[in-house]
């Protein structure tokens, strides 16, 4: 990821510093200090995540655009809330949730919430990869997109998060029971999209 | 796949992601090693996983650096908030008795310290700017630390808390927040009985209702389509604001202190006189012009030049392309013109504000806003009615929206619902 402003020091010796990257920790106390480069750091360093969330949330990148902006907003208002013995992702998922939570009830009766129907953002990591990976790819999101809403952002945070149970359960306030049963729904009824849409390939 | 195979679903997710403890790892490798079914399952959930796990939005880095500019705008935005209830507090008084020279910038907030901050929060939710014009012509309000100490110490800000709390609470703690920050609940927190008396006395309706026939006014501003809104950006528009910068007198201490502060090194504040930085994309040249610009009309607001603040607001809330920016100008308009609206005789201001209530939520769906403005509906409407009673219907519609998922009704805006079912009785 590429850090427009930054430039790693280096030494004599050419490799960078241990400090060249410095860890979320190191910048949130940064941040807490009032280093603004440091924040927007951290920012650019997590946007993505919180915008993937977000369109798995919504479904449209408006959203979920709007949404790493309210997250990001509260995440440096509530800095110094934050304990730098805890990993940084889980509580930034958990304040994402809370926001995008609060985005779905206030848009709720929005009359503009019928169409979904935008172009939804999901690339494979690199143009190198090869066409059946990259099909795989579209296949395994497009089918996410057709789960409820409650599945498919379970498994986001199990699946690309790589969050923990109990740190899914706590971000969701579920209990880890419904987090192991959504987990498991949402694989089976992904399991049944993939079986179609190579059936329909197949076929074609 | 055997009965025995569904038992074993969950264990199977568990194993996939490593969540199992050891024992149950023998069980499902044992049951692995005897069933084709469920070594397929796994493998295809572990085929999705990494699919999911290497997936990712597709985006330029341009279009990602402008997302962050716009998340580092609206944080100026906030900053530029805070540190201006940091003013009020330090003062010890209204803002409307801060002088402008007392104004934070937006980098002050950074250097303020996180813990003040918090601390500005919560007082800034008191922080009664929005009924200021409302109040001006009745002397001015009860000194602020009354009002400060009643600060209840909810945290409501507080993201732990409330999850503590519960979702329910914390909605309401959210609106009530939104509506402090309007002004509406400080009215009835603070004990003001000058103007306690003036909200209390039964409105004098006039002899004539002018104009019954609602007639579409020329709207003050256009609510264009969502995503064109986001993604126009328009270089004329900067140079208006530029245009109107230059032509508004700015207080000589509050430009003195921004202009040394921009010169910080990394500073939130990019000199507009730095051409370079201004036309280097990918950052948008415009968030610094507009957040000094939004800064100007909120100083001539509270210097009492409404009508230099609101041509301010309507420059930045038109089409400026920050949304954030836009959004907080939008809302200040909005914010000033129910202020001036809510006691009104002229049906026009009136009917103004509140189609600039209804484009703003058109314009900004999800805005955190969302309650504050239908609140201020509530109130605007409650007089349009008073002034026009043929809009009834209407009114009671922005009541029920306002009400879906309201629990508590602040005084004040049940006095607005009692005056437009009063209004629409007759």
């Amino acid at each position: 990821m590429t850090e427009p402003g930054y430039s790693p020091q280096k030494d004599g010796s050419g490799a960078l510093p241990p400090d060249a990257e410095p860890t979320d920790r190191d910048l949130i106390t940064r941040a807490r200090g009032g280093d603004r480069a440091a924040f927007g750091r951290l920012l650019r360093r997590h946007q993505r995540r919180v915008f993937a969330l977000g369109v798995r949330w919504f479904r449209n990148p408006d959203d979920a655009d709007d949404l790493v902006q309210e997250t990001f907003v509260r995440v440096w208002r509530s800095l110094d809330r934050f304990d730098p013995e805890r990993p940084f992702v889980p509580w930034l998922m958990t304040i994402a949730t809370n926001r995008a939570k609060t985005m779905v009830e206030r848009t709720k009766s929005a009359a503009e919430r019928e169409e979904l129907d935008e172009r939804i953002p999901w690339d494979g990591p690199s143009p190198h990869e090869d066409a059946a990976r990259a099909a795989l790819v579209r296949d395994v999101n497009r089918a996410m997109e057709n789960l409820p809403e409650e599945l498919r952002v379970t498994l986001h945070l199990r699946s690309v998060e790589g969050l923990a149970y109990r740190e899914i359960a706590e971000t969701l306030e579920v209990p880890i029971g419904t987090v192991m049963s959504r987990l498991a729904r949402a694989r089976r009824r992904l399991k049944e999209r993939l079986a179609e849409h190579a059936g329909e390939e197949e076929r074609t | 796949m055997s009965a025995n195979c569904h038992e074993f679903e969950e264990r199977l997710a568990g194993y996939v992601d490593g969540e199992l403890g050891p024992d149950d790892v023998r069980a499902v490798e044992a049951h692995l090693a005897t069933c084709e079914a469920c070594r397929a399952t796994v493998a295809a959930w572990q085929e999705a996983d990494a699919a999911l796990a290497s997936s990712s939005p597709a985006r330029t880095e341009a279009e990602w650096e402008r997302l962050a500019s716009r998340v580092e705008t609206a944080i100026d935005v906030e900053a530029e908030r805070l540190a201006r209830a940091e003013a009020a507090v330090s003062t010890g008084a209204p803002a409307a008795a801060t002088p402008p020279a007392r104004r934070q910038s937006p980098r002050r907030a950074w250097f303020l310290g996180t813990g003040a901050v918090a601390a500005a929060v919560l007082v800034g939710l008191f922080w009664p700017w929005f009924s200021q014009d409302a109040h001006r012509p009745r002397g001015p309000l009860p000194a602020s630390p009354e009002a400060d100490s009643r600060a209840p110490a909810d945290g409501s800000d507080d993201l732990l808390q409330k999850k503590a709390e519960g979702t329910r609470s914390t909605e309401i703690s959210d609106a009530q927040e939104r509506l402090r920050a309007l002004g509406y609940l400080n009215e009835q927190e603070i004990p003001a009985p000058a103007v306690g008396a003036d909200r209390t006395r039964p409105l004098e309706i006039p002899e004539t209702v002018p104009n019954p026939e609602p007639t579409p006014a020329a709207r003050p501003i256009d609510a264009p389509a969502k995503a064109a809104e986001r993604r126009d950006v328009s270089t004329s528009t900067s140079d208006d604001v530029r245009r109107w910068l230059a032509a508004t007198a700015p207080p000589v201490e509050a430009e003195g202190k921004a202009r040394s502060l921009e010169s910080v090194p990394g500073s939130v504040l990019r000199d507009e006189a730095a051409p370079r930085m201004l036309a280097a994309p990918p950052v948008p040249p415009d968030s610094t012009i507009s957040i000094r610009a939004l800064r100007r009309a909120h100083e001539a607001r509270e210097a009492g030049d409404l009508a230099t603040a609101r041509a301010g607001y309507e420059l930045l809330a038109r089409d400026f392309p920050g949304n954030a920016v836009r959004e907080e100008a939008w809302f200040s308009l909005t914010d000033l013109q129910t202020a001036q609206a809510r006691d009104s005789d002229d049906l026009a201001t009136v009917r103004d504000a509140a189609r600039s209530l209804d484009d703003f939520l058109a314009a900004f769906p999800t805005s955190v806003r969302r309650e504050a403005i239908l609140g201020a509906r509530v109130l605007v409407w409650a007089r349009l009615v008073e002034l026009d009673p043929s809009g009834c219907v209407e009114a009671n519609r922005r009541v029920a929206e306002w009400q879906h998922g309201q629990e508590m009704i602040p005084r004040d805006l049940g006095r607005a619902v009692q005056r437009i079912q009063a209004a629409c009785a007759r």
